[in-house]
């Protein structure tokens, strides 16, 4: 009796300890682990390497494999980086990368990862992260690391160190906490590109089609897309053509579609604001004022609706659903420079078939010059990186001629070739590997090439950034071979039909344009209050924008805006709005400067 | 005297063993249902990641008042409960549907058509709402089935939005849920059914009972406590509406009306990372539902005399 009792008890112990071990284990109450459903971003268990002096590039132990998680906003891929790229990471440095997107995971990522206090080892994350990061201690210096660096540390005068120094706030010492991403070589007021960022464009044999009609203003431009439309309902595999397509995915703090049309009338909305847009005067305007340029996008989509040019799918859609269509060439009406490379080629583009920029009379467009202090994104390393000297390598050579040769080009032999006056050309694989993901020869990991490319899909310094071998950027777009292979009879009859070489070119002549320096800096990060109250009007006017240009007619577009106007009053428009223009006036003011000390 | 203390100690340890029988599940209790209720904290301090919550600071009852700050946000969020009492109220008043369904399920006597009639109403529930979804997006698309049915036939020469409208939005979401769990509600009712005495069947039909007679007065009554019990459940999740059927639903043209309460925390978090407004929301909504259980298993004893809690 005694016994059995002393076992039933045993066991029920035991039982007891199992649960709360498992359950334990369950909720998930744990210290200081990585909660990031990925494998943590550590080196083989054991001790971390304290490095005695940081940052001698010779002497790093590279016998240990590393897998580095890397924090991307700017990735569309989440997981291991595989094919020919990170077989080159693997047999240089003996390093996988893991990428964690929020782009693919949600911004929730970043607000969980953060919490639990260790967000990764590379840090892809934009300005305003930064500075929640910083004094929360979760990003390294890199001030002395740096400097040992072979190519990095010769950006630091002109680029990192101005870029790092303006964040006053967090970083009185004036160190060195962050690279910014996308950093041009150029200068603080050129603009490098032969079209600029957003600017109207469509497929020229169609609008030749029409009778290539002057456009004098968006009501010229509807009818031109009416006539198109009439002529070439569907494409010769049969299917549907629509005018202009839209898409929510990237809507942030207004709606993306809307925001990029108000660039054509030199307005734009800045990085790190969401109430207002700007224009090359520093005018600032409320979205949500009756004469904002957003709203006069908004009525331009609602007209364009009730002609029948809007793509029905439009609301329910994704990105991947439209650059389908721009690969199938079922739309007609394009805005972003990059759009473009969906569907031309230089093949098609000798038949005189592609997408191209089609000037409209009465736009005056904005754009912001290169990238000289980067593009609002940062590279840092997080401050619990294991072997921080590795990281920093890898970085350091992200940046070296042979690193960004790579990024942007692929494999001499493979994607170009050397010419016999020394710079480089595309081979007639090149051209197409990225559209047609040509396979990659088995020497270098095989895959297709598109896939193996680096997920990353950023780069501290940018490709307009000049190659030191052949003193040409490394964008291949801008090689004088390439421009020489590019003159076919499209951009022939392009150039001839507007007199100029390049788009750029032609809006700069025509006085179309306002190049604005690009401002990248602190901005500050919004007080939660204000974070709140953002959101919930960022929410607000995406929806009712939507609402809008499908409304059933004009009197409900005009009580939906009213409504608007007024709704977001109650949800606290005032206090984000002050912020946002506080943080205007300063790239007003910046702009200014940088102007003067050309 | 000596057994007498035997007698107390066999029974202590007897007690102390049943004690431990119970021990796992109040741990588990403790842990999944106790231990949460902790992060209530975050409602008062004004937390925004990657800072900690030990340097945030303390704010009090800010964030319970920014929620009825001005109209604007009193509307928003009448209109969010309004639709989460819209929404739960459908499913409540139609919550005899799975219990009528078993009955008429159980008087098909072809077992084989039986069989697969349950099936095939069984099957949706474990589907998950993203799949129905895609599911819903294929028929129901401007370019769908049903768009490319209608513009087939005539019928319409542009295609309707049906995703898009926020019409009738209660009533589509009602009838997606109800397509959803239909045959796995109505096994509950089937055993119910089952386990009913055989000789009120004999008694009934002795008396010339039809065999809707039948089920109204021998089917139905025995399935009654088992019907309020269940009742009385979804009462009590009355708030809880869940989230990822509205969740994948949403779009900017239905917001209005398929926001719900679960969807609304759920957007003002991870949409906006207004954690402790979200914190703040969901404790009044376990303070209602506590509440609501209370009161209809009070108003459940007053009527039938007996309740669950």
């Amino acid at each position: 009796m005694k016994t059995h009792i002393k076992l039933g008890r045993k066991s029920a112990l035991l039982l007891g300890t199992t649960i709360l071990l498992v359950t334990t284990a369950l909720s998930g109450c744990s210290g200081n682990s990585n909660n990031g459903g990925a494998a943590a971003g550590t080196a083989e268990p054991g001790t971390p390497t304290e490095s005695s002096d940081p940052g001698t590039s010779k002497g790093i132990d590279h016998s240990k494999p590393l897998t580095i998680t890397v924090f991307d906003n700017a990735a569309n891929y989440q997981g291991e980086q595989t094919g020919w790229y990170g077989k080159l990471l693997k047999d240089k440095f003996n390093i996988t990368l893991n990428i964690l997107a929020p782009q693919v995971a949600g911004d929730q990522l970043y607000k969980t990862r953060s919490a639990s206090g260790d967000l990764g080892d590379l840090l892809i994350i934009e300005n305003s992260q930064l500075e929640e990061l910083i004094p929360a201690g979760m990003i390294m210096d890199l001030t002395d690391m740096i400097k040992n660096t072979e190519h990095l540390s010769q950006y630091v005068d002109n680029h990192f160190k101005p870029f790092n120094v303006a964040f006053e706030k967090q970083n009185p010492d004036g160190k060195i906490y962050a690279l910014p991403a996308f950093t041009a070589d150029t200068s603080p007021t050129t603009f490098s590109e032969e079209l600029p960022y957003s600017s109207p464009i469509m497929p020229w044999d169609y609008y030749k089609g029409i009778g290539a009609p002057k456009l004098n203003n968006l009501n010229d431009l509807m009818t031109a897309l009416k006539d198109m439309q009439a002529k070439y309902p569907k494409t010769p595999d049969g299917k549907p053509i629509v005018p202009i397509t839209l898409w929510k995915d990237w809507d942030g703090g207004s709606m993306e579609n809307v925001r990029w049309l108000s660039n054509w009338y030199g307005y734009e909305q800045p990085n790190g604001t969401t109430t207002i847009q700007l224009n090359a005067k520093g005018d600032i305007v409320p979205i949500v004022d009756d004469n904002s340029m957003y709203k006069k996008i908004l009525q331009f989509y609602y007209d364009a609706n009730k002609m029948g040019l809007v793509d029905p799918d439009s609301p329910s859609q994704d990105w991947n659903k439209v650059s389908e269509k721009l690969t199938n060439k079922q739309v007609l009406l394009l805005w972003y420079s990059w759009q473009r490379g969906f569907y031309n080629t230089i093949e098609r583009g000798n038949q005189g078939d592609g997408n191209v920029a089609v000037p409209i009379g009465d736009t005056h467009l904005i754009q912001n010059s290169d990238a000289y202090f980067g593009n609002g994104r940062v590279f840092a390393i997080g401050s619990k990186a294991k072997e921080p000297e590795r990281i920093m390598e890898l970085m350091d050579w992200m940046s070296s001629p042979e690193g960004l040769r790579y990024y942007t080009n692929g494999f001499e032999g493979f994607n170009y070739e050397k010419t016999p006056d020394g710079k480089f050309k595309l081979t007639e694989v090149g051209q197409t590997a990225f559209q047609e993901n040509t396979p990659v020869p088995a020497e270098y990991g095989g895959g297709g090439y598109q896939d193996g490319q680096s997920k990353v899909n950023s780069m501290i310094m940018s490709d307009f950034v000049t190659d030191p071998e052949t003193k040409e950027f490394y964008n291949s777009t801008y090689w004088a071979s390439t421009i020489e292979a590019n003159k076919t009879a499209l951009t022939t009859d392009w150039q001839k039909t507007y007199d100029a070489t390049t788009p750029t070119e032609y809006y700069t002549k025509n006085n179309m344009i306002d190049i604005v320096p690009n401002i990248n800096t602190s901005l500050g990060s919004d007080s939660s209050d204000v974070k709140n109250k953002r959101s919930q009007i960022s929410d607000y006017v995406k929806n009712t924008s939507w609402k809008m240009i499908f409304a059933k007619d004009q009197a409900e577009f005009d009580q939906l805006w009213t409504k608007l106007k007024s709704d977001v009053e109650g949800l606290g428009w005032n206090d984000v709005f002050a912020v946002d223009k506080e943080r205007a006036d300063k790239i007003v003011k910046m702009r200014a400067d940088a102007v003067a000390n050309k | 005297m000596r057994s007498e203390t035997m007698r107390s100690q066999s029974m202590r340890s007897n007690s102390f063993r049943k004690f431990l029988y119970i021990s796992p599940f109040m741990l588990l209790l403790a842990v999944f249902a106790y231990y949460p209720l902790y992060g209530w904290v975050y409602a008062f301090f004004d937390y925004t990641p990657p800072i900690p919550l030990s340097q945030s600071e303390f704010v009090g009852f800010k964030w319970f008042h920014s929620l009825v700050e001005n109209q604007v946000k009193i509307d928003q969020l009448m209109q969010v409960i309004w639709n989460t009492f819209g929404i739960s109220g459908l499913g409540i008043l139609f919550s005899w549907l799975p219990m009528i369904f078993a009955i008429f399920l159980t008087e098909i006597k072809a077992v084989r058509f039986r069989k697969f009639i349950q099936t095939v109403t069984t099957l949706p529930n474990f589907i998950s709402w993203v799949l129905v979804y895609s599911l819903a997006f294929s028929m129901f698309s401007s370019e769908g089935m049903v768009n490319g049915f209608l513009h087939m036939t005539g019928l319409t020469d542009s295609p309707t939005m049906f995703l898009q409208s926020s019409e009738h939005v209660w009533w589509t979401m009602w009838a997606w849920a109800t397509w959803k769990t239909l045959g796995w509600s109505a096994i509950l009712y089937i055993a119910a059914i089952m386990g009913i005495d055989e000789s009120l069947y004999e008694a009934a039909y002795v008396d010339g009972a039809t065999r809707m007679q039948v089920i109204r007065h021998v089917v139905l009554p025995s399935m009654m406590p088992t019907y309020f019990v269940l009742l009385m459940l979804q009462i009590a999740s009355f708030l809880n509406n869940g989230l990822e059927q509205y969740f994948v639903f949403q779009n900017a043209f239905n917001k209005d009306t398929i926001q719900v309460l679960d969807l609304y925390v759920y957007n003002l978090a991870m949409g906006g990372g207004s954690y402790s407004v979200s914190v703040a929301i969901s404790m009044l909504k376990s303070v209602i539902s506590v509440v609501l259980l209370f009161s209809v298993n009070g108003l459940s004893k007053m009527l039938r005399g007996e309740g669950i809690v």
